[in-house]
């Protein structure tokens, strides 16, 4: 069992901060700041060492008999890592922007102690090794996240959070009948690339499908996939930091890596493919994308318009994963991690104008680009992205995706991709529109606190840098190549 | 130490005698009586398995009383005694307990002791009288015209199951002629008495485990009574009717289909209908009590199978509601004690005022929700498999609602703890209050860590490898 106190040190650098924080008397702002910021640097200083470890070959593993005969199992790989690092950068600015939005919030020392377990929960899930340690840190995801919705403690957080618990209870049920039924088959169940199921001497058709549509049902929710994704517009009543962070880093992107997983390293490419899974998932795929998008041109109020936008994104993971090839996998998991960037600079950049100068709905972001230029700026360049225009990241996972439909001769699919970006551009052009060409309607209410856009800045900086650099040795792209590479033994 | 088990039962006994006699230290003798017989289970625990059967006499084994321990026996020694224990420590944190409480505390453990170290139906008798009578006293303790209603109720309930109880002991006694348990396994047959007798003992143990509707008692005595007492009930109490009952039924019917199919629908229908009541609960300590009367229907599952899957799953169970209850119920005292009201409204705001309360009330969630790595997420787990193995899709739709209901009840009280409170808090606590968080705390949180060693428990049962 190789270096696992690496992975063990990993998962404890957001859980000890955050049990001394719940503990912390709401006025020790100081204290829990430090406490925050130190266990996030300490967290890069180990993924970064884990990244230079795989580099050279280190195996890291953790396992533990947890149940006779399954293993609680954490094991740092290619994707594993991807998800880990991405979580972790994105960790730290959501920090930072946090601390400045909050500043005038109760009940610091329970969202900061959330906040910090809502990590451990994404970074376990990530390491996890099996379908069964993934479940496990799914549901602390699921407890942690329900906290910090309620966070504000109005009327509408608690509604909001009400129906989150809906979706995440049907869904989690779902996840546990579906985990049953896939161990029931006694299989060595690790997370293999190239998937593990094939080997299922006795297993049918119909239980393969059926155990499919049941862990979809599971992973679905979070993942926002059509039908399950009506908690996602409601959340939306926290704070602009748990927005960001649902949406770019833990929840969202959770599930779309369930289903990575899933297809990948449970049932394998070629099982899905011949099974018909992947026509089935990318149907589900193609619904969300077009109806996410058309949903989103019909709001009026910015976040709401956000969080439409990031149901139909996330599915461009999904479309992603059911699209046979190495191109259209790189396409879905590079997604993952261009359209956390993206989303979390224009949650930011929301957050920061709601703050500053009142800003909720669309038609309050006129002249914005004289006021706030910098966030003005930042939003921009994520919207552009999300259009998927270079050389910003979203036109890199625009071109793979789109590439992986032709090579499955699917035109159909490749239409719900062109009409998607027309329909973002329909969505969020007029915004960038407003922001630049016309007078401002509201005033700056707030003094502007740099920490505000600073993140936004910066992961706008990642936008351009992840598609400017695409093809640069250390960028997502390249990364994900390799683990398409191992999926599809090339 | 060869005379260990004897002192499982004797050794409370003497504290309890002491405690009712010298009254004015009734308090200290209790506490002692408490942590001297968890020392005698620690003890057992590092004897065995190397613990010869014990007896009383050299009289054979027909008539002769034998005490003797398994693994199954030893968690369920080893649960009372660290629960009994905290309990105690919770109930000096209160300070109007009744002073009757410690050596009645002490009275229990004796029950418990030998309810769990007897082989033979007799003893069981003897041992099921006692816990069930130093329970209703201790309900009546609390005083209020409820309780004491409540408590009567109980003794009703308890003195009907016993009398079943009895009639099953008659009919094996006059057909075999032997009380001791396994020369009973040797005689008996699937006539006709047999059958009549398991379901005597079926009601009768079914009545003091507070099956389904054998369980109207339980609401309004749980409900009513004292939380420390409460939680004694709740986690210990009704687990030894059910533990002889498990035990009668894997020694000697086994073969008894029909009337374990009514036992385990039975389960199904307390699981559901006891979790739509605590969620419609509206006093704090019912929706703990209701709960309780769902989560005693998981055990009842168990005579709807025989695998290994299915033990793992009943002593899983077993421990994790034990746990997570007791920890429930001191918890919801503690609020109960600072907020001085009953209604479920009354906690809004608690994890701003009494913060621990409201984390052991989290913890506990977690384990009765069966949500991992909490023992009740391993039971739940184990509970699915043995059900899929013989595709009983009513028992998977019934764990699975359970477990939604479970959402649903614990989630309506976490959602008040969250919300802003209306008065401001208090920044120092009494001590005694926050002695009272601990004692919940750590019960709930040991339902919540236990599970992580969810594989050393089944190995320690020998579930899986016999």
């Amino acid at each position: 069992m190789g270096n696992w106190i690496i992975l063990l040190l990993l998962l404890l650098s957001s859980v000890i901060p955050s049990v001394i924080i719940f503990f912390l008397d709401q006025r020790r702002e100081f204290l829990r700041n430090f406490l925050n910021i130190t266990g996030i640097f300490f967290k890069l200083l180990l993924v970064s060492y884990l990244l230079y470890g795989l580099h050279l070959g280190l195996e890291f593993r953790l396992e533990y008999e947890i149940f006779e005969g399954i293993n609680f199992s954490l094991r740092a790989d290619r994707l594993s890592m991807l998800f880990v690092t991405l979580s972790s950068v994105l960790w730290l600015f959501t920090t930072i922007y946090a601390i400045a939005y909050l500043q005038k919030s109760l009940n610091k020392s329970l969202f900061f102690g959330f906040f910090s377990l809502c990590v451990s929960a994404t970074v376990g899930l990530a390491l996890a090794g099996n379908l069964f340690t993934f479940f496990i840190f799914y549901e602390l995801l699921t407890l942690t996240t329900f906290s910090l919705i309620l966070h504000e403690r109005t009327h509408d957080a608690k509604q909001a959070a009400i129906t989150y618990l809906k979706y995440t209870v049907f869904g989690g049920t779902s996840f546990l009948l579906g985990l049953v039924l896939l161990y029931s088959l006694n299989l060595p169940h690790t997370f293999v690339s190239g998937g593990y199921l094939q080997y299922a001497q006795h297993l049918s058709d119909i239980q393969a499908w059926l155990i499919f549509i049941i862990l979809l049902l599971g992973v679905g929710v979070k993942a926002a996939l059509f039908g399950l994704h009506g908690w996602l517009p409601k959340a939306m009543a926290a704070p602009a930091p748990v927005s960001a962070l649902l949406h770019a880093v833990a929840v969202v992107k959770a599930g779309a890596f369930g289903i990575i997983r899933i297809v990948y390293d449970i049932y394998g490419i070629q099982l899905a493919s011949s099974l018909g899974l992947l026509v089935f998932l990318a149907a589900i795929a193609a619904m969300t994308i077009i109806y996410g998008s058309i949903k989103a041109l019909g709001q009026t109020n910015l976040k709401k318009r956000l969080a439409y936008s990031t149901v139909s994104q996330v599915s461009y993971i999904a479309l992603g994963v059911a699209l046979y090839g190495p191109l259209g996998t790189i396409g879905g998991i590079v997604h993952l991690v261009h359209q956390g960037v993206m989303k979390i600079t224009l949650f930011f950049c929301a957050g920061a104008f709601a703050k500053t100068a009142g800003v909720s709905t669309i038609d309050q972001t006129d002249g914005l680009g004289k006021t706030m230029p910098l966030s003005a700026l930042a939003f921009s360049i994520g919207a552009f992205g999300m259009i998927g225009l270079p050389p910003f990241a979203g036109f890199v996972s625009k071109y793979y995706l789109s590439l992986g439909a032709l090579a499955n001769d699917s035109l159909a699919l490749l239409c719900v991709l062109g009409a998607s970006a027309l329909l973002n551009g329909a969505y969020f052009l007029p915004i960038v529109y407003r922001m630049w060409f016309l007078p401002p309607k509201t005033k700056v209410v707030a003094a502007k606190s740099i920490f505000l856009y600073l993140p936004a800045l910066l992961s706008a900086l990642l936008t351009v840098v992840l598609g400017l650099f695409a093809l640069g040795d250390f960028s997502a792209l390249t990364w994900v190549k390799q683990i398409a590479e191992s999926e599809y033994g090339s | 130490m060869p005379h260990l088990l004897a002192l499982l039962v004797a050794l409370p006994l003497v504290f309890a005698i002491s405690g009712f006699v010298f009254t004015k230290h009734a308090r200290l003798i209790g506490l002692l009586g408490a942590f001297a017989w968890a020392t005698v289970v620690v003890l057992t625990f590092s004897a065995w398995p190397n613990l010869p059967v014990y007896t009383f006499s050299d009289e054979a084994a027909a008539l002769g009383i034998a005490y003797s321990v398994d693994a199954k026996a030893l968690l369920m020694l080893g649960l009372s005694a660290l629960i009994i224990c905290i309990v105690t420590i919770y109930s000096f944190g209160k300070k109007d307990t009744n002073v009757y409480f410690y050596p009645l505390l002490c009275l229990l453990c004796t029950g418990l002791g030998v309810v769990f170290v007897s082989d033979d139906i007799f003893n069981l008798y003897v041992g099921l009288e006692l816990i069930s009578l130093t329970a209703v006293i201790m309900t009546a303790l609390q005083g209020s015209r409820e309780a004491l209603r409540a408590a009567l109720s109980y003794l009703f309930a308890a003195l009907f199951g016993s009398g079943l109880y009895l009639l099953g002991v008659v009919l094996l006694y006059t057909n075999y002629g032997v009380l001791d348990l396994t020369l009973l396994q040797q005689r008996v047959t699937a006539e006709a008495p047999m059958q009549l007798a398991f379901v005597f003992f079926a009601s009768g143990l079914g009545l003091k485990s507070a099956l389904f509707v054998f369980g109207y008692w339980l609401p309004k005595a749980h409900g009513s009574a004292a939380p420390a007492v409460s939680a004694l009930l709740s986690a210990l109490v009704v687990k030894a009717g059910f533990f002889v009952l498990y035990l009668l039924y894997s020694k000697l019917f086994v073969t008894m289909n029909t009337t374990a199919l009514i036992l385990w629908l039975f389960g199904i229908g307390a699981i559901i209908y006891g979790g739509y009541m605590a969620f419609k609960a509206k006093k704090l300590k019912h929706v703990a009590a209701y709960s309780s009367l769902s989560q005693m229907g998981y055990l009842f599952l168990i005579f709807a199978f025989s695998s290994q899957n299915a033990n793992a799953a009943l002593w899983l169970q077993v421990s994790a509601h034990a746990l997570a209850k007791a920890g429930l119920f001191l918890a919801l005292g503690s609020a109960i004690v600072f907020t001085g009201r009953n209604a479920v409204s009354s906690i809004k705001g608690l994890s701003a005022t009494l913060p621990m309360a409201a984390f052991a009330i989290a913890l506990s969630a977690v384990t009765l929700i069966g949500l991992p790595p909490s023992l009740g997420f391993s039971a739940k787990w184990y509970y699915l498999h043995a059900a899929l193995e013989q595709n009983n899709w009513l028992i998977i739709a019934a764990v699975l609602g359970g477990s939604v209901l479970a959402w649903a009840y614990m989630f309506k009280l976490l959602i008040l703890t969250l919300q802003t409170p209306k008065s401001s808090p208090i920044t120092k606590q009494p001590a005694r209050l926050r002695l009272m968080q601990y004692c919940a705390l750590g019960l709930s949180l040991l339902s919540v860590i236990g599970g992580i060693f969810t594989a050393k428990i089944t190995a320690f049962l020998g579930v899986f490898h016999g």
